[in-house]
């Protein structure tokens, strides 16, 4: 991964508008991501300084870890760090919050799909690993 | 004489942290839950108080507006220890030596929920609150940014499934060489005896006054009338304290036995390690005489071979060889919750309460169970000075039916009273004084 080109590292899609914003907002976390000194070049990002071993790179994600993160971020159904997104969805609902059932049926997809790719949601809270 | 029996149901499933798996969580979790369920119960009470006025967040306040708010209530205490104490360069407000009461004038409370917090002022007296009390609070927002209180809501007594009377209690009094209680006895009474602060293996334990205890519950003492007296206990609870380690064990040496001289590990000397288990072998013995005669429960308490953490899981049956084989001995966590013959027993070794007497004020001990009944939380100040498990998705503490008879263990002395609550509900509160200090047991009934 560190032997990869700059392009690789800094890639973008072209999106639509408000996409294209969060995209380089990506970008600039990513540029400080690269390990202990700041503004290191692209070969400086050492594997033991990544947590988990997993690149940064979330300008990919799809609309449905959009929907997850909504949910996460949702002030009502209580704090999202510590717990898996399926288990805070399960206490949502035995509270009778009423959280959106389809979210429910996405993240049992996932979780039995296996293979995972940056693009798949996650299982875990947007947090997961970075706090 | 034959001994009376009782139905028990053992409520303590609540308790268990057997199935629970930790993920790295924090407490905000239990937080949330706590404040959400209690928060549902002021909501459903609002309309019977104040009617009239609107029920907001916190961060729709409006200044000048008069409003209600539910929240946790936070209070801020200048003497409160922290961890950050010791690395401050300077050192001084807070004295090194802890006081027992961190109270001080300048405390004062502050109210938040999920979109914010502000600091309260008016007719809520920080003397009488703690960190983790769900109220509703009924004022305005000042100039200052206040919320200026003019009344408070608690929850109040929970409901109570109701017995047809209410319950009789003494005190069984053990001096070295008598026992005397004080009693008026029904003759279809069954009784249940409280002990805590036994304290086994301490300077201040004394075999002959547990003997003596022992020999009275058992029917082995006193002509026919204590026996018949001593017929009428269906159940002992011994409620925390049980034994007493000396702290020189416990200076964090590994406790391995040393196999080769390669071992860098420092051992307990093996002369040490026995001293180590004596006073649960001591305790077992006595406790064995116990079982063969009636039910006992036996909780954990803050000095026992327990976890630290509430709620103290059940003490491990290997602890008592002897007693672990009859079945009439049952390991209990703390709190402790029961029920004999549909009446509801719900007790604590102490630590809930005593955490209440170090954060707030009270005229006496029995005030503070109180509180925690109208706060329907047993354990208030948990997790923010009394160590408990970082739950996700509940909170265990919290009281959904009132029970009858309330019980502390490890008290300083014997205290009782009857509470009675708005709905017609009847508790019996009770203190047990620490045995080994005070040699006083406490046997109260239940009219059944």
């Amino acid at each position: 991964m560190a032997s990869s080109g700059v392009k690789d590292f800094y890639r973008q899609k072209k999106k639509g508008g408000p996409a294209k914003a969060s995209s380089s907002s990506k970008k600039k976390t990513q540029h400080y991501t690269g390990g202990a000194s700041v503004g290191a070049s692209n070969t400086a990002q050492t594997p033991a300084l990544i947590s988990h071993g997993t690149l940064d790179l979330k300008d990919d994600f799809s609309e449905q870890e959009e929907q997850l993160r909504q949910f996460d971020m949702n002030l009502k159904f209580g704090p999202c760090i510590g717990v898996t997104r399926l288990q805070r969805w399960e206490r949502a609902s035995a509270m009778g919050l009423h959280p959106p059932p389809h979210l429910r049926d996405l993240l049992l997809n996932t979780a039995s799909a296996g293979s995972r790719n940056n693009n798949s949601p996650s299982l875990e809270c947007l947090w997961e690993g970075k706090v | 004489m034959e001994r009376k029996q009782a139905e028990y149901i053992n409520l303590d499933e609540r308790y268990a942290i057997q199935g629970e798996k930790y993920q790295g969580q924090q407490y905000s979790h239990i937080y949330y839950t706590r404040l959400h369920h209690m928060r549902n119960l002021l909501h459903a009470l609002v309309p019977d108080w104040k009617p009239h006025l609107p029920v907001t967040t916190v961060l729709g306040l409006e200044e000048g507006k008069d409003c209600i708010i539910v929240g946790t209530l936070y209070k801020h205490m200048k003497l409160k220890p922290s961890v950050l104490d010791e690395y401050s360069k300077e050192r001084s407000a807070i004295p090194l030596v802890k006081p027992h009461n961190f109270m001080h004038p300048d405390d004062h409370l502050i109210l938040e929920d999920e979109s914010g917090r502000v600091t309260l002022a008016g007719s809520i007296p920080p003397a009488a609150y703690v960190t983790g009390v769900v109220v509703a609070v009924h004022g305005k927002e000042t100039s200052a940014g206040n919320f200026l209180v003019e009344d408070v809501l608690e929850a109040g007594l929970p409901p109570q499934t109701p017995l047809p009377s209410i319950s009789n209690i003494f005190p069984i009094l053990v001096r070295s060489f008598s026992i005397s209680t004080i009693c008026l006895l029904e003759d279809e009474d069954k009784y249940v005896v409280f002990v805590s602060g036994l304290s086994v293996g301490s300077d201040k334990f004394n075999p002959l006054q547990f003997q003596l205890l022992i020999d009275h519950i058992t029917g082995h003492l006193g002509d026919e009338n204590e026996q018949k007296i001593a017929s009428n206990i269906v159940r002992v609870v011994v409620a925390g304290n049980s034994v007493h380690i000396s702290p020189r064990f416990f200076n964090g040496q590994f406790i391995v036995p040393v196999l080769s001289s390669d071992l860098i590990f420092q051992t307990v000397p093996s002369k040490d390690q026995s001293r180590i288990a004596e006073p649960i072998k001591e305790l077992d013995i006595m406790l064995t005489q116990l079982v063969a005669s009636l039910p006992v429960d036996m909780m954990p308490g803050p000095n026992d071979p327990a976890n630290f953490l509430l709620p103290q899981q059940p003490l491990h049956r290997c602890l008592f060889s002897g007693a672990s084989t009859y079945n009439t001995f049952s390991s209990c966590s703390n709190p402790h919750q029961f029920e004999l013959d549909s009446v509801r027993f719900i007790g604590t070794s102490g630590q809930n309460i005593d955490d209440l007497y170090k954060y707030s004020d009270a005229k006496d001990k029995l005030e503070f169970s109180e509180r925690t009944l109208r706060w329907r939380h047993l354990a208030p100040t948990a997790p923010n000075s009394l160590g408990c498990y970082p739950y996700t998705d509940k909170d265990p503490f919290l009281i959904e039916s009132c029970p009858h008879i309330y019980f502390i263990g490890n008290q300083d002395k014997y205290e009782t009273r009857l509470l009675q609550g708005a709905e017609k509900q009847n508790v019996r509160l009770i203190c047990i004084p620490r045995f080994c200090d005070t040699g006083v047991a406490v046997m109260s009934s239940s009219r059944l």
